[in-house]
């Protein structure tokens, strides 16, 4: 029997062209993965800095430093504090903001109510307004979001100084942005059928929003709010690496004097706090969606009607950890913003706007530049107006210069990274699956020794480990050790986006292999195949589809990353991002920095579409 | 007799499927109708027309007295308000607790800022009224606990409880009894006949289970295609017209 | 019942927090009239950890000098102490040559104090893995366009302006030109100096400053990192004062805070400072060097 040819079509083809983009990416990027010269040695470096894992310090390695300086471990544990004080500012000033973006955004809350025959013209002329400003808050989402974090904090805290406050907001716009599309995408994704019922019995669609819409979705967006609260700790952490006085700047500074066992502690210290975070908050999520139970059924018989109904509502389930826990964050969040350095908000207002007057003058490209740097509003149309041309000629000149090429290098990183994780993540996953990796996988009786259950169980416990500490580093933690190591090249930057994202996907595919039916490969292996041939034959056909989905949501967070991680030092985005900034060339700046925000709406509005395509597939299935 | 509902000539389509074609029923205060028919033949449609829900594209449809079509925004939520519906999926929130998906019945007669006190913090004479009326739907010790703990008989009651708490007058239900097993299915047509009786509720159901709905219901429509096939009290109707109604092979329209 | 316990905890709760609070710690802004605080700050060429416990020293001499209150804010970058001076967030900081410039342009009225006696004759290294070949010679070394080569920080002046400044008139290229590989930045003298001992680079430049302490220190050895060529000599390092500062603290302040700095002999201020003595300088010292940064350019 001939094998069609439509067999070779859809998922396969999806698979060979994301290996055949691997390769394409490595031919853009140069073969040369250590870029380190002959007779170098790039061991030693490498020896010396991995041997000092084992040793970390716990006093100041520096000599220079005064005797009656403040100690190390005091100046490590004030740091982190900080990253933890700004990561919580952050995120308080972000919920709101993506809550506000989310519901706007939305579609499920904007069709209105239940239409009865043809709308009258001016529903429908409200209807389209409501349109433009759905399709608004959608822009602004993506906006927020294509610019990362630090690329922000550039801005703000050359506009406004050291205040903590600049790198705050700067952290909390692209997170507003991340939480605006997740919450929108829950909203849009709940069952709409109580919704409509309540507008069939009378609700007013705001009513059945907020009593039938947004109540389904709110343990979900809990959920993702604690989430997201880790990756603001890491931004956090990874702001410090320009200058914002976080554990990153410890790490930066350390490393650059070469005082490894420094680096070291404040990896550990780090790595600690962002796991311990992350394990409350995977306790607090599972318990969000368990819900409480209840614990004794009380005897109503006896009773009237107000006391039993008294009695009822006492004993209702109550989950005290859940609302423990969200007392606990609300309180941080107040201390948070009351406590500690201060926050640089009361600027007098002559000088913030002689500030952003200054600031907004080296924006602007320099042919088109007023004489006066606190110049007006007027004032600067009018240096604008005429110049269109020259300004071209600037922006073509720097597009061909730099700009395209980092463009290109900047893509290659994201993609090839990505797919490297992929691969590592699919080449992992059964080993750390809990279903699998165990001596009798999916409850199937298998092997008596109970050293073949142990070692099963360690293997697994090993590799889930392994995706946990790769998370838990920041990417441009790994970026500046490897760059330092291997040497300024493309291929450390690949290194490390690949490594934090093999933690990443694994976690994610990981968890879509553990919720599917186990119906199916438990049949395969009841049916005599191994452990790898019912994941490669059920198990992972079962995911794929969902697996594509989070491989697409990654590699749009790897495009973000990958036009920051050139500021250290090579040919993509944020190299020329970083040079201009050096250089204080901020007009130069912000033209890179709109090249990465185009290639970042692309690469969304592409990853969308595929994303909505799968979602159509898996919905179908 | 008051007339509840009134449909004349009534079409609708969806897009190139006619899903109901010259619908002419009426339907009189305190009547226990059942709509039966195999699936396809335009049950639902013809209860959302019934629900003031969708308008039709020919004919009229007169609810409560008014027609829906002539009504402005704020008086059509108020006509709806007073249908009682049930949907098949019984549309509840899963995550919240009894009391709360039966306090939002109450969502058509209530102000925005009203609903969401029901909501967070209801008061103490809402949460008395609604014990009682889970009292008389049986499931008053559940008040308290998530939806989506209950068993899926208990789940329609509570469905139930909230179309009561509207006090409507009319109550409308979806299939109610299609993907459950007998006995439960007794138990839930059971609940709706005497709650109907007691409050005087006209009810409307619409199901496929011809003995059930000839030992509940005094009267019976049935739909084929569409088209109302019979109209008359089910003690008139021989079981020859009954099983035309089901016949296999015939096309069926989607609904 | 559980209700009114619940509620009257947790407001005991939010009392008992709001308490303790106490308020944020405020940090006086430099420009108000009722608090006066000098601020410093200084580029991080070298040795960068933990700045503000270094230079802790500088501030205390300062303060006792002055009878004010004196504080050093660290810098992360060169770019951010010139920003800072401008924003007048510090009054006062110890910049290279290329980052006082940039002050003085941008800050009109603002003086550049004093500089290490060394800091007048500033030379650059050019230094070479041994691997390469080079030899120290008194010519300029062209073969180093074929090489791996790094600078300091893009805005340093003997780790990068002067070197490429040097680089142009000797080979009339540009670096971008010059260079077949594109060069990197380390980002620090010191920095320099290992990636070049290492092999990560083949060659690059650097402050002669630092290579001297470190070759003495042990880190660097001069077999494996070779110096290879000298730089002509040029100003550099500079304490540069913000004018507001007479506003502040009154008529004359420039100069006694100069005086203060030249007469400096605390061991722990000068040793933060890296130099041995300071000596009193003006704005024209640095005209070369300005007029160096109209003519590089960089890519």
């Amino acid at each position: 029997m001939r094998v069609p040819a439509t067999f070779w079509l859809g998922k396969r083809l999806v698979v060979v062209a994301f290996l055949g983009v691997l390769l394409v990416s490595g031919w853009v990027l140069g073969p040369r993965i250590v870029q380190l010269s002959a007779g170098a040695d790039p061991f030693a470096e490498m020896g010396r800095f991995f041997g000092a894992a084992l040793s970390p310090s716990l006093a100041d390695e520096n000599p220079s430093l005064p005797p009656d300086a403040r100690p190390f471990l005091l100046r490590l544990g004030e740091s982190l504090l900080r990253t933890f004080r700004y990561a919580l500012i952050a995120i308080s000033l972000a919920v709101p903001a993506g809550l506000a973006l989310g519901f706007l955004a939305s579609s499920a809350w904007w069709p209105g109510g239940m239409r009865y025959g043809k709308a009258s013209v001016g529903r429908t002329a409200i209807r389209s307004g409501l349109r433009l400003l759905r399709w608004a808050c959608r822009f602004l989402i993506t906006l927020g979001r294509s610019i990362h974090e630090l690329v922000w904090a550039l801005f703000f805290l050359s506009a406004l100084g050291d205040a903590p406050i600049a790198a705050c907001v700067a952290l909390a716009l692209p997170f507003a942005g991340t939480l605006g599309k997740v919450f929108s995408e829950l909203i849009d994704e709940q069952s709409q059928e109580p919704r409509s019922t309540l507008m069939a019995t009378g609700a007013s669609p705001l009513q059945a929003f907020l009593n039938a819409l947004l109540p389904s979705a709110v343990p979900e967006m809990l959920t993702y709010t604690v989430y997201r609260f880790e990756c603001a700790l890491r931004s956090s952490a990874v702001l410090g690496f320009i200058g914002v006085e976080t554990v990153g700047l410890g790490i930066r500074q350390s490393y650059e004097s070469l005082y490894y066992g420094e680096v070291w502690t404040q990896l550990y210290a780090l790595v600690i706090v962002v796991v311990g975070v992350d394990t409350l908050g995977a306790r607090l999520r599972g318990r969000l969606n368990r819900g409480a139970t209840r614990k004794s059924v009380p005897e109503l018989s006896k009773l009237e009607l107000g006391r039993s109904e008294a009695l009822l509502r006492r004993t209702a389930p109550r989950d005290w950890v859940v609302r423990g826990g969200l007392l606990a964050g609300i309180m941080l969040v107040v201390i948070s913003w009351t406590n500690g350095r201060e926050l640089g908000m009361d600027m007098p207002a002559d000088q913030r706007d002689a500030r952003i007057g200054r600031f907004l003058t080296k924006l602007t490209p320099a042919p088109a530049r007023p004489e006066n740097s606190t110049a007006s509003g007027p004032e600067r149309m009018e240096a604008l107006e005429g110049k269109g041309g020259e300004i071209k000629d600037w922006a073509v000149d720097l597009w061909s210069r730099n700009g395209a090429e980092a463009l290109l290098n900047t893509v290659a990183i994201a993609t090839s990274a990505i797919v490297l994780a992929g691969l590592g993540a699919a080449l992992l996953l059964p080993v750390g699956s809990r279903a699998l990796a165990r001596g009798e996988p999916f409850g199937v009786l298998g092997s008596a020794s109970r050293w073949v259950h142990w070692w099963w169980c360690g293997v697994g416990f090993l590799t889930r480990s392994l995706f946990i500490l790769a998370r838990a580093v920041p990417e441009y933690v790994y970026a500046f050790l490897l760059v330092g190591l291997l040497g300024p090249s493309a291929w450390p930057l690949v290194f490390a986006l690949a490594l934090h994202n093999l933690g990443i996907l694994g976690r994610l595919w990981g968890e879509v292999m553990e919720n599917q039916r186990p119906e199916v490969p438990r049949h395969w292996i009841q049916s005599g195949a191994g452990r790898v041939q019912s994941y490669c034959g059920s198990l992972a056909p079962l995911s794929f589809n969902r697996f594509l989905l989070f491989f697409f949501y990654r590699w749009e967070t790897c495009i973000r990353e990958a036009t920051i991680l050139g500021m250290l030092g090579i040919s993509s985005l944020g190299y020329y991002v970083s040079i201009a900034h050096n250089w204080l060339r901020y007009d130069e700046m912000l033209f890179y920095v709109l090249l990465g925000v185009a290639v970042v709406f692309a690469g969304d509005i592409l990853s969308d579409w595929m994303r909505r395509k799968l979602r159509g597939e898996i919905a179908c299935s | 007799m008051e007339t509840m509902f009134e449909l004349s000539e009534t079409h609708k389509s969806f897009g190139a499927v006619h899903a109901l074609s010259s619908i002419n029923l009426q339907i009189a205060k305190g009547e226990r109708v059942a709509l039966i028919g195999a699936s396809g033949s335009g049950k639902t449609t013809l209860l959302r027309l019934l629900g003031a829900q969708l308008a039709p594209d020919r004919g009229e449809v007169r609810v409560l007295s008014c027609n829906p079509l002539g009504l402005g925004e704020g008086k059509l939520r108020e006509l709806r308000s007073r249908l009682g519906y049930l949907p098949q999926d019984l549309g509840i929130v899963p995550n919240l607790r009894v009391l709360q998906n039966v306090a939002a019945g109450r969502c058509g007669r209530r102000s925005v800022l009203g609903s969401l006190r029901d909501l967070i913090l209801p008061a103490v004479g809402v949460r008395r009224r609604i014990y009682e009326l889970l009292e008389r739907v049986g499931i008053e010790e559940k008040m308290y606990d998530r939806v989506d703990t209950l068993s899926g008989g208990q789940q329609q009651r509570v469905a139930v409880a909230r179309a009561l708490f509207q006090e409507p007058a009319v109550l409308l239900a979806d299939e109610p009894v299609s993907a459950v097993d007998p006995a439960r299915a007794r138990d839930v047509l059971e609940l709706l006949t005497r709650l109907s009786a007691e409050e005087g509720l006209t009810l409307v159901v619409s199901m496929h289970q011809l003995d059930l709905a000839r030992e509940f219901f005094p009267r019976l429509v049935g739909l084929k295609h569409g088209k109302v096939h019979f109209d008359g009290a089910s003690s008139e109707l021989g079981s020859e017209a009954l099983s035309a109604l089901f016949q296999l092979g015939d096309k069926v329209a989607d609904s | 019942m559980i209700k009114t316990t619940l509620s009257r905890l947790s407001a005991a709760g939010i009392a008992g927090l709001l308490i303790a609070c106490g308020g944020p710690e405020k940090q006086a802004d430099g420009n108000e009239s009722e608090v006066k605080v000098l601020r410093f700050s200084a580029i991080p060429d070298e040795d960068t950890t933990a700045q503000k416990e270094r230079f802790q020293p500088v501030a205390d001499y300062l303060s006792k000098a002055l009878g004010i209150d004196v504080e050093f804010v660290p810098s992360s970058n060169y770019g951010a102490s010139v920003e800072k001076f401008e924003n007048n967030d510090v009054q006062l900081a110890w910049f290279g040559g290329v980052t006082g410039v940039q002050a003085m342009t941008r800050v009109e009225g603002a003086r550049a104090l004093v500089a290490g006696e060394k800091d007048l004759a500033f030379k650059s290294y050019f230094i070479a893995n041994a691997s390469t070949g080079l030899e120290a010679s008194d010519e300029f070394p062209a073969a180093i366009a074929d090489l791996n080569f790094t600078y300091g920080s893009s805005s340093s002046t003997s780790g990068c302006i002067m070197p490429s400044h040097f680089i142009m008139e000797n080979t009339g290229k540009s670096p971008m030109e010059f260079f077949k590989k594109k060069p990197g930045f380390s980002g620090a003298h010191d920095k320099t100096a290992m990636l070049v001992q290492d092999g990560s680079f083949q060659a690059g430049a650097l402050s002669f400053g630092t290579y001297e302490k470190l070759v003495a220190a042990g880190k660097v050895d001069p077999e494996k990192c070779v110096k290879i060529w000298e730089t002509p000599p040029y100003a550099d390092y500079n304490m540069t004062a913000h004018p507001s500062l007479e506003e502040a603290f009154g008529e004359g302040f420039l100069d006694k805070l100069q005086k203060v700095l030249v007469d400096c002999q605390d061991e722990a201020a000068l040793n933060a400072l890296g130099r041995k003595k300071l000596v009193q300088v003006n704005n024209e010292t640095f005209a070369g060097i300005a007029a160096v940064m109209e003519k590089v350019t960089f890519d």
